[in-house]
């Protein structure tokens, strides 16, 4: 019980970093930053910030499958009960099933804005050859974070339903 | 499902988000934003100082004020409108310690802000003044986020206890 708790802790931490650091992104940072008055510095600075979320960001997702596999675990989901297809019925089920494959689409789409998008912008942004482009770029950038974030707050909800029961 | 289970269903959430993102932006401060600053240069260092930490501050004043609120009106609903109840279980003493923790951050938050916003107004604002001023005032704005961190670690491991608690 004692190792449960732990891991449930870990979870709510992990979920907090990641969560949390997006939204202090999306709503305190990045909306300065894109002042036109602050256009020179807010390129290496939201490099720096991206760059630095990037690792902790990372480190929180690996701790939440880590510790989530270790909670289903607890709750008697395994990989037989995936097998076999025992861990999708019922409302604990679906609503698993549907959180699972949110968090499938986070992985993906942190993936493509960490890896692709973010890592793209910033080149273009530095070398300057068309504005447009680097508008369009970091504009794909900006609601990739957006859908990220919502995608992480439906998985946060689904989360408190999956403890505390469907309303 | 009642009206009244379907309302707490949903204050209980808002209590959640909010306490996600609120002990969540104390993090990204203390791990991402204090660090990034402290390589920009002297001069840039004092002027997002000036826009970023007022965003910052009214931030953790609505997300922790939601908290606060939804988290008191979940607990007055549960004692039915009688606290001195929490003292009676461990439950109940566990989320009193983690509410009590939470509110006098908060409270420190409150007298903070007013306080940090003027010093930063008046050390970086019209006028800018020298980079050792900026630099005293960038120690004393690392020192707030690291405490406040610690107080919401210890405010998240009440509640997460208190879950799983009689």
């Amino acid at each position: 019980m004692a190792w449960y708790v732990c891991s449930v802790a870990l979870h709510i931490l992990a979920a907090c970093v990641w969560i949390g650091g997006m939204v202090f992104l999306a709503l305190a940072v990045l909306p300065v930053l894109r002042r036109p008055a602050y256009q020179a510095v807010a390129v290496p600075l939201i490099h720096a910030l991206g760059l630095r979320f990037r690792w902790i960001g990372w480190a929180a997702l690996a701790t939440l499958v880590a510790t989530g596999v270790v909670n289903l675990s607890y709750r008697g989901i395994g990989w037989a009960q995936v097998r076999t297809g025992a861990a999708w019925q019922g409302w604990f089920g679906h609503v698993l099933a549907l959180k699972l494959v949110l968090v499938a689409l986070i992985l993906v789409a942190a993936g493509a804005h960490d890896l692709l998008l973010g890592p793209l912008a910033t080149r273009l942004a530095n070398e300057h050859p068309d504005p447009a482009r680097v508008r369009r770029i970091r504009r794909g950038a900006a609601w990739a974070g957006r859908g990220l974030l919502l995608l992480s707050v439906a998985v946060l909800v689904l989360g408190v339903m999956l403890v505390r029961g469907v309303p | 499902m009642s009206a009244t289970a379907a309302v707490l269903y949903v204050v209980r959430l808002i209590h959640v988000l909010a306490g996600v993102g609120w002990f969540g932006e104390v993090l990204a401060v203390t791990a991402v934003l204090l660090p990034a600053l402290a390589r920009a240069s002297a001069a840039e260092r004092g002027r997002l100082l000036t826009l970023v930490f007022p965003r910052v501050a009214r931030l953790a004043t609505v997300l922790g004020g939601t908290a606060l609120a939804s988290g008191l009106l979940l607990a007055s609903w549960y004692t039915q409108g009688h606290p001195a109840r929490l003292l009676q279980s461990t439950w109940g003493r566990c989320v009193l310690a983690g509410a009590v923790l939470g509110g006098a951050l908060y409270a420190f938050h409150l007298f903070q802000e007013s306080r940090l916003e003027q010093a930063i107004e008046e050390r970086l604002g019209i006028g800018v003044r020298g980079a050792e001023e900026t630099e005293l005032l960038l120690r004393r704005l690392t020192l707030v986020p690291r405490i406040g961190a610690g107080i919401l670690l210890l405010v998240i491991g009440c509640m997460v206890a208190a879950g799983h608690l009689p």
